[in-house]
């Protein structure tokens, strides 16, 4: 797919929270850009900041931390935009859902009600053709006899069904970046793949971009055109899905796709990352992967590995990368 | 000694609901939950039998009656050949002793006000297991056991990671020495790296103590790798049974198929190759009548209306509920 | 037990209380109001009944700080002696209901059943009925004094306990830890008082502090109105009480023991907050 120039840029993001007076590096040195109609995945472990990259970008990191560098929406910086400002951003350009779609719908309003308000929030439209507008998203996300369902609470629905809610809301006022935070881990695998195929057409559409924010290396590969690949808050490895998940190249991606027991003799022993990711408040000195890596050599140990080019579009930061030839074995 | 350890038959579980307001005014009965309609399977000594399913299907439940957790409305559980539910249940703890439940959730599953020592030791004193002078000894040897480091007795729950807590209620079941261990979504909660580590050790113990496993989980990928045999649930009825590589490489049933194929794969080429599946799951308060997937099959006809399909064996590759099955396999 | 062999390495009660002021004063408060109520005599400057014609009613000074009252008696001992009285009703008037709440809304929150709805019922009976007046009521048929409040205040109170204890068990029960045990085979008491009490009976420690501060005012209230702790017993609401004809000309008599009733009150408050935040378990 031939993308344009990219709508998001994110260059150098650094995002700290503090804990009984100690700073927890969350996220560092994050870089990354999202094209309109592109999707780009986001994926580690728990702990690794791939959340608090989503809430960084719209603005929620910084209630409860301090987060530096720069994040572009459109020829704009929107990390020292005031609140006031973002707000238009927010939920008009910038959509954002979340996992737990009972949790993220207010129980007491009825779904109609919910989304009439985004609308009026961020639209002009009048009463009647907000109305309108609202059957047209809750039709365009496949919930059947919409005109019917605006009457209906959340709790009315299944959670298939509220999480196409939850982005019917989100979409309401055609944004043009859609922020999507593990949005299927609560559902079940034939729901997940109705829920992704309705993104993945609906970015499409409405020729939007989308960051979306998983564990499930899976769900990567079915869904995404860009990986990156997120560990100790900082991304260790990116590029285009394909390139990524045949070769990957940083020891960690590796570890990552191993775990996964697909194409692997029955019952025999999963490869396992070793030992467990670190916390937070005691990062090693270099790279945060080296105390778990089998390729680890001596700088690993001193430095931090630069995220470098390594052909077109890959980057990886690892001094000592699998080679080509390795990776493919994996 | 028999090669069946545990038989499931016909067993059902309805939780009445009460009867509402309106349901009385209108002259109604009172609402039922169906949570398992009919559930027949064996396992095997030294297996590990997957059970599978979307959310609500019932696995969870079964897993539930066979600790006798809840008590079915219909239906017998047989272990070793004796019905379970017959003896006084709270009185017979022998059967408790040997099978054994781990649970999905590490951070609810253990005691947060006892030390991982206690934990053990009082499984180990409850049942007797070993002379009051050996407990500590057999404590270190259990902690060693799930690859724990010896001064994890002293610590409590809430100092481990989410793998640590579920190595450690591992360790708890086997305090029991039991012959059956019923996985309830054991590794669904951890991280795919942890998840590994757990299940490279359930499997190393499954081997070292000859342990027979029911490993109940929705992720299709680690059921398929670590089961013998698979049965799929779909409310509250196994709709397909048999081997796991047979059954993963080629489901029979219209639902295992779809359920199968839309477990995202890794390769990025599989793309688009998902059989999609419409509607969701239907509510089990309303079961529909016939074969309980009709609604969303593509091969439903008037017979899967009217009557429930039985399980039965298909060409030789394990059991499946469908009126179709030879149909829709003679086209694949 | 021998599973004192397994202790945990905490950090001690004292460090934390250090960190968190408020629990660190009402532990003083509380601390100290013990210690008057255990050794007046130690702390009292006189006898709280020796009479004195020649110093009625004097306002405070040096010799008597809380001044003397109508039989020229130092108030200051005689509101220190009290604290034998008031802080005894602070323990019987609550222990009773505690215990007995906490066994039976354990039971009731573990079992369910019949038993449940029958608790229901009596939760309902006594929560509508106007507390002070089925106190009152109970003290009048049985007549006035200390014991027979007790019995009044028990009688109806091991019901609110019972209540939270009950909501907190089923709560507990939704954990899976619950589930383990009876899967383990461990016998129902077993599973009720070792495993769902300990970690089902904070929020009712936090009330029972609160409970607490409420028993001494109402067990004052009663005295004032005679029908607690009777003269010449030293106790607040009987203090105040003696001192209610001449708050105009001699206030220290009803202030002093009033003060003492709303810095007991504060003690235990501080002390029920505090111990909502130590005994939280982590993780």
């Amino acid at each position: 797919m031939e993308h344009q120039t990219p709508i998001l840029e994110v260059d150098g993001l650094n995002t700290t929270f503090y804990r009984s007076g100690q700073a927890l590096p969350a996220l560092r040195d994050v870089s990354f850009s999202v094209a309109r109609g592109e999707v780009l995945g986001l994926v580690g472990e728990s702990g690794s900041g791939k959340s608090v990259t989503l809430r960084s970008i719209i603005g929620l990191a910084r209630r409860y931390g301090e987060v530096t560098g720069q994040v572009r929406w459109q020829g704009r910086d929107l990390v020292p935009m005031p609140d006031r400002d973002l707000r238009q951003i927010q939920g008009r350009e910038i959509a954002m859902i979340f996992q737990e779609p009972m949790t993220s719908l207010n129980p007491l309003l009825t779904v109609g009600l919910q989304l009439e308000e985004t609308l009026r929030a961020h639209t002009d439209l009048s009463k009647a053709a907000r109305r309108d507008r609202a059957i047209e998203m809750l039709d365009l996300v496949g919930i059947p006899s919409a005109a019917q369902r605006l009457k209906d609470y959340p709790h009315q629905f299944s959670g298939g069904m509220r999480q196409r809610v939850m982005i019917a809301i989100a979409l309401a006022a055609n944004p043009k970046l859609l922020l999507a935070d593990e949005p299927t881990t609560a559902l079940d695998v034939t729901i997940q793949a109705q829920i992704l195929d309705l993104i993945l057409r609906l970015a499409q559409d409405m020729d939007m971009g989308v960051l979306l924010v998983t564990h499930d290396l899976g769900v990567v590969a079915q869904t995404c055109d860009h990986v990156a690949v997120m560990y100790a808050g900082r991304i260790v490895e990116q590029g285009p899905v394909r390139d990524v998940l045949r070769v990957p190249r940083h020891p960690y991606t590796v570890g990552l796709m191993r775990s996964v027991p697909e194409n692997l003799p029955p019952r025999t022993p999963l490869y396992s990352v070793p030992g467990v990711p670190p916390s937070l408040d005691v990062l090693p000195k270099g790279c945060a992967f080296a105390p778990r890596c089998a390729a680890c050599i001596a700088p690993c140990e001193q430095d931090r590995p630069p995220l470098s080019l390594i052909t077109d579009g890959r980057q990886v930061a690892c001094f000592n990368p699998i080679s080509k030839a390795q990776g493919n074995a994996a | 000694m028999t090669r069946t350890v545990l038989k499931v038959q016909d067993l059902h579980l309805r939780f009445p609901l009460g009867r509402s307001m309106a349901d009385v005014a209108m002259g109604r009965p009172g609402r039922v939950v169906n949570a398992l309609n009919g559930v027949s399977l064996d396992l095997i000594r030294g297996e590990t039998l997957g059970v599978v399913g979307e959310s609500g299907c019932g696995k969870s439940t079964l897993a539930r009656c066979i600790v006798r957790l809840y008590k079915p409305s219909d239906g017998e559980i047989r272990f070793n050949g004796h019905e379970i539910f017959a003896t006084d249940q709270r009185g017979d703890r022998s059967y408790n002793r040997r099978v054994q439940m781990m649970f999905q959730d590490p951070y609810s599953s253990l005691n947060p006000r006892m030390t991982t020592g206690q934990i053990l030791a009082e499984a180990l004193r409850v049942h007797e297991m070993r002379p009051e002078t050996e407990i500590p000894t057999r404590v270190d040897e259990l902690l060693e056991l799930v690859r724990l480091p010896r001064d994890a007795r002293n610590k409590l729950p809430h100092e481990f990671s989410g793998g640590q807590r579920q190595r450690i209620a591992i360790a708890r079941a086997l305090a029991v020495e039991p012959e059956v261990l019923i996985a309830d979504e054991l590794v669904s909660a951890l991280d795919v790296s942890v998840q590994a580590q757990v299940v490279n050790l359930l499997l190393e113990l499954q081997q070292e103590l000859e342990l027979t496993i029911l490993f109940v989980a929705h992720d299709l990928r680690l059921v398929r790798h670590v089961s013998n045999r698979v049965a799929v649930i779909y409310l509250g009825r196994i709709v397909e049974i048999g081997d796991s590589e047979t059954l993963f490489s080629h489901p029979a049933h219209p639902y295992s198929q779809a359920l199968l194929s839309a477990a995202p794969s890794l390769n990025p080429d599989d793309r688009g190759k998902v059989t999609k599946l419409e509607g969701e799951l239907p509510s089990t308060l309303n079961m529909p009548s016939g074969c309980p997937f009709h609604v969303r099959c593509r091969h439903a006809s008037e017979i899967c209306k009217q009557k429930v399909p039985a399980l039965l064996p298909f060409e030789g590759r394990g059991e499946v509920a469908c009126h179709h099955v030879e149909k829709i396999n003679a086209h694949a | 037990m021998s599973d004192a062999t397994f202790t945990t390495a905490r950090p001690s009660l004292f460090r934390i209380a250090m960190r968190k002021p408020g629990f660190l004063a009402g532990l003083l408060i509380i601390g100290f109001s013990i210690l008057l109520a255990i050794f007046p005599g130690a702390f009292a400057p006189y006898d709280p009944n020796a009479i004195d014609y020649l110093a009625v009613r004097q306002p405070p000074s040096w010799a008597h700080p809380f001044g003397t009252d109508l039989l020229g008696r130092d108030s200051l001992s005689r509101v220190i002696w009290a604290y034998q009285v008031n802080m005894q009703m602070a323990v019987f008037g609550t222990v009773f209901a505690l215990v007995t709440g906490v066994i039976i809304g354990a039971l009731v929150g573990y079992y369910r059943g019949i038993a449940d709805m029958i608790f229901g019922r009596i939760v309902d009976a006594v929560i509508t009925f106007p507390f002070l007046v089925l106190v009152i009521a109970v003290v009048a048929v049985l007549g006035p004094g200390l014991i027979n409040m007790y019995i009044a205040i028990s009688v109806v109170y091991w019901v609110y306990y019972a209540r939270l204890m009950r909501a907190e068990v089923i709560a507990q029960m939704g954990n899976d830890y619950a589930a383990a045990g009876i899967v383990m085979g461990y016998s129902d008491r077993r599973i009720i008082f070792r495993h769902l009490l300990p970690n089902a009976i904070t929020p009712v420690i936090v009330y029972w502090m609160t409970d607490m501060a409420l028993v001494i005012l109402l067990g004052s209230s009663l005295g004032y109105l005679g029908l607690g702790a009777q003269p010449p017993q030293a106790e607040w609401g009987v203090l105040i009480a003696e001192g209610r004809n001449f708050i105009s000309t001699a206030w220290w008599l009803s202030l002093m023991p009033g003060i003492a009733i709303v810095l007991t009150g504060l003690g235990f408050s501080l002390l029920g907050d505090g111990l909502a935040d130590l005994l939280r378990p982590r993780g």
